[in-house]
């Protein structure tokens, strides 16, 4: 690509065109219900100018919390499509091979704890992880730090023990469940014989490199070119992801909006019982991880530790938000197998705190 | 290139509303988002900007055919935040969404959400004397004191007796807490719904169920303006 006394042309980032049958027909799939959710959202917009002083209440709520957790969210999220972009055109997969490689099944201990080093909120993590899976990152490595990186952080530790007053025992224990449940789902992901089956066919295409930045030729090229290379593969994923986290915050206010808090904790006096429900919250909820242990604190006085936990474990992992952002990088089948796996690992998990630790909160 | 051309437009309206957030709509944000999360907001406009110039860059160059069908629906997904802030910016959190986020004990007891200790700098919010009251309210009690915060007039509440209450946020309107003092009051007196209001008088604790909450005898009450800044922190 480079010759003497020619510099090399700007490698702009082009969008790779696939047209397997089952891209047509996810896509069209994705059209229809994006069309859908465009005519639901238009008809609820103009319907407020209702007279109904109870209906224009509940929109006025409602407006509210979707666009907050819109402008919550979508920053952290273009962020996370940027470090996704200079990942997949800086970062050597020499490098992403040593430690999370296809051949590194122990891979999935050190990314279960890549938080700490980059901490990142869960709507950031979907694009970034899409793109350390188009990198070549091993899928149980990919899926067990998508699953850690929200809650395995210092600043998740830090409002976690700021909500608590500091009970470390809880901020320790949410740190440690997140890390534990991220690896063992890795480690269970480790025993398929073709993890690569879980993601969408387009991200395993471009998993075998098809781009070409991460070519010897390329490499060579000046560092603003590369730099532009990157922000075209973050633009795209931006443009990929962010309609997924619009439906997603859509359909999270609604809940919100419809949900009285107090009913969750009254249901039932039952300590399984009740960390199903507040699981079951947090996936209702859709909170950001930095601010969903205000919320589990603030049930201190009504609930067990163990269904907090459960709420501050499940939530940064599994939300309506995430699971249709996961439609970017996972099958639907895979999706749904994930869910259930990790619904079931953090309830298996808090049974056992409730049955040894009772009373840490 | 049409494709390419709505991308631009797309993006465009996300930047110019996110700084027109940052500058001229402050007073909007400051009810949706956090003022310590600004900061990213503003490199959201700036990753933005970062967008909009590989696409004008790379605008004379040929594209890879992609179907404007397909890609249509999801920009005009994009959009609906935009349109849906107009609602959001006339309305407020009151009443209403009290009951539904407030928590309550097994006997009905209305619980309080505030922390106990201060979060984060708030020298900057204007008077928090509300929130301050909620964390300490010994360093009140039989003292004089002043509060702006928002009336809920319930018949479940004792006689004589109405809440005023403030949101408390962490990061965004959608995860607001209510945090509230008792206000007791002379019979004669009826505190109207949902109002913002700046009343006075001293300082009691009431003590239920091993709990504490705050109350304020009503000397004075004035039914005053929304705050520049209507939470508690």
């Amino acid at each position: 690509m480079s010759t003497k006394g020619h510099p090399p042309p700007i490698p702009i980032y082009e969008k790779q065109a696939v047209e397997s049958e089952t891209e047509i027909l996810s896509s069209s799939l994705g059209i229809t219900v994006g069309s859908v959710f465009l005519v639901f959202a238009f008809l609820l917009f103009i319907s407020g100018n209702s007279q109904n002083q109870n209906f224009a209440t509940f929109l006025g709520v409602f407006s509210i919390n979707f666009t907050s957790i819109v402008l919550e969210a979508i920053p952290f999220m273009l962020i996370g499509t940027l470090v996704g972009g200079v990942i997949e055109v800086f970062v050597p997969i020499a490098l992403i091979d040593r430690f999370f490689g296809k051949e590194k099944k122990h891979g999935v201990f050190l990314a279960g704890g890549l938080g700490l080093l980059f901490p990142t909120c869960e709507c950031a993590i979907v694009p970034i992880v899409r793109r350390l899976i188009i990198k070549g990152i091993s899928i149980p490595s990919a899926v067990c730090f998508m699953l850690s990186g929200p809650i395995v952080n210092i600043i998740v530790a830090w409002s976690t023990a700021v909500a608590y007053t500091y009970n470390w025992k809880m901020v320790l224990l949410r740190v440690s469940c997140g890390y534990v449940v991220a690896v063992i789902i890795g480690l269970l992901l480790n025993r398929f014989s073709n993890p690569e089956k879980l993601i969408l066919e387009n991200v395993a295409e471009l998993s075998f490199r098809g781009c070409g930045c991460s070519g010897e030729e390329f490499q060579k090229n000046r560092i603003w070119s590369k730099l532009l290379h990157a922000v075209g593969h973050a633009r795209e994923d931006f443009l990929q992801v962010g309609k997924y986290l619009v439906i997603g915050a859509f359909i999270a206010a609604f809940t919100r909006t419809v949900t009285p808090v107090t009913s969750f904790g009254s249901l039932s006096d039952s300590p399984w019982a009740l960390i199903f429900v507040m699981m079951l919250m947090a996936m209702l909820m859709n909170l950001c991880s930095e601010a969903d242990a205000f919320i589990a604190a603030s049930f201190r006085w009504l609930i067990p530790g163990s269904a907090q936990l459960g709420f501050l474990v499940l939530g940064p992992m599994l939300d309506l938000k995430l699971m249709l952002m996961y439609l970017t990088v996972f099958r639907k089948r895979a999706i749904m197998f994930l869910s259930v796996l990790t619904f079931c690992v953090v309830y298996s998990l808090m049974l056992l705190i409730e049955a040894f630790l009772p009373s840490f909160v | 290139m049409m494709l390419r051309l709505l991308n631009i437009l797309l993006l465009s309206a996300w930047a110019i509303f996110l700084a027109w957030l940052l500058t001229y709509g402050k007073s909007d944000l400051i009810r949706l988002l956090h003022p310590r999360l600004w900061w990213v907001l503003y490199i959201a406009v700036l990753v933005l900007m970062f967008f909009l110039a590989s696409l004008i860059i790379s605008f004379g160059q040929i594209e890879k055919k992609k179907s404007i069908l397909f890609e249509f629906p999801g920009i005009l997904i994009l959009l609906i935040p935009i349109m849906y802030f107009f609602i959001a910016k006339e309305a407020r959190l009151d009443g209403t969404s009290l009951q539904n986020r407030i928590i309550k004990n097994d006997n009905g007891v209305y619980l309080n959400n505030l922390p106990s200790f201060q979060l984060f700098d708030e020298s900057k919010s204007g008077d928090m004397l509300f929130s301050k009251i909620l964390r300490e309210p010994k360093e009140y009690e039989d003292k004089v004191v002043e509060i702006v915060c928002q009336s809920f007039v319930d018949e479940k509440l004792p006689e004589n007796t109405a809440m005023c209450y403030r949101y408390m946020i962490t990061c965004c309107a959608a995860d607001a807490l209510p945090a509230f003092i008792f206000l007791r009051h002379q019979n004669e007196l009826e505190i109207e719904n949902d109002r913002w209001l700046k009343v006075s008088g001293p300082l009691s604790i009431i003590r239920n169920n091993d709990m504490e909450f705050p109350a304020v005898q009503v000397d004075s009450l004035e039914y005053v303006e929304e705050p520049a800044f209507p939470w508690a922190m």
